[in-house]
């Protein structure tokens, strides 16, 4: 009853983008620190693989790797242009995912109360 | 849960702290002390990351560090703090540093502000999931 793929991959791309968001805001959060190194978080193509192989979207976990771009004269290669990007895009992606789970839980309720 | 937002308050309670730093230094520019004293030292604010192993949990102040106690020896013989050559002892405290450091401060601090404001929007969306 209501197991729905599509949910489960969305809730696993939400887990994902949090966990960006998160690391964003760390980021920018020691935008000033001296030899701090930005962080990366990547998700998009363990799910993918997931879910091309029919697996279940829940056994993607985000790996988080530390940034080797080249960092300025104090050591921190935090690009704030970039991070403030990231941050709108991921929020984005967000909304997106909240927006179609969403839609797929009025269906549901479509389906359970009728009208 | 709702870690982001705590993470972006660290970042602007660490450019809050620098700013108060700064502020107190262009404060004491022109502090005067005598000959014989360890001029007003400027305070520098010591950014630290919050490390976790995984996404990071933000930025610390680590600690205070002072400037040059040596200062710089200014003749002012007028001066009640002179001595008896008529030497004062002012802070070594350049303004033209400390007024463009005051704006990475305020621009960090602008950053994570709006940081902030994008984090809370996205989890004022996850809050309305399954409404409607």
């Amino acid at each position: 009853m209501l197991e729905d793929v599509s949910i489960d991959a969305l809730q696993a791309a939400m887990h994902g983008l949090s966990a960006r968001q998160r690391a964003i805001s760390a980021d920018i959060a020691n935008v000033n620190t001296p030899f701090y190194r930005a962080h990366d978080v990547a998700f998009e193509a363990d799910l993918q693989r997931a879910l091309d192989g029919g697996k279940s979207p829940f056994g993607v976990t985000p790996t988080t790797t530390v940034s080797d771009a080249p960092a300025g004269l104090n050591g921190n290669n935090v690009d704030l242009t970039a991070e403030t990007t990231q941050s709108v895009k991921t929020e984005l992606a967000y909304q997106l995912a909240l927006r179609a789970a969403g839609d797929r839980f009025s269906l549901y309720r479509t389906a359970i109360a009728g009208s | 849960m709702f870690d982001a937002l705590g993470i972006s308050g660290s970042g602007m309670h660490v450019h809050q702290s620098w700013m108060d730093a700064i502020s107190d230094n262009i404060a004491n520019v022109n502090t005067v002390r005598p000959a014989g004293q360890p001029a007003f030292q400027a305070r520098y604010v010591v950014a630290q990351a919050v490390e976790n192993g995984g996404t990071g949990a933000g930025v610390q102040v680590a600690g205070i560090q002072l400037g040059s106690a040596t200062g710089r020896l200014v003749y002012s013989p007028g001066d009640p703090n002179a001595d008896a050559k008529g030497y004062v002892r002012l802070p070594d405290i350049d303004l033209g540093e400390q007024m463009t450091t005051m704006i990475m401060a305020q621009r960090g601090y602008q950053a994570n502000a709006a940081n902030l404001d994008r984090v809370r929007a996205t989890y004022q969306a996850a809050l309305q999931m399954g409404r409607g």
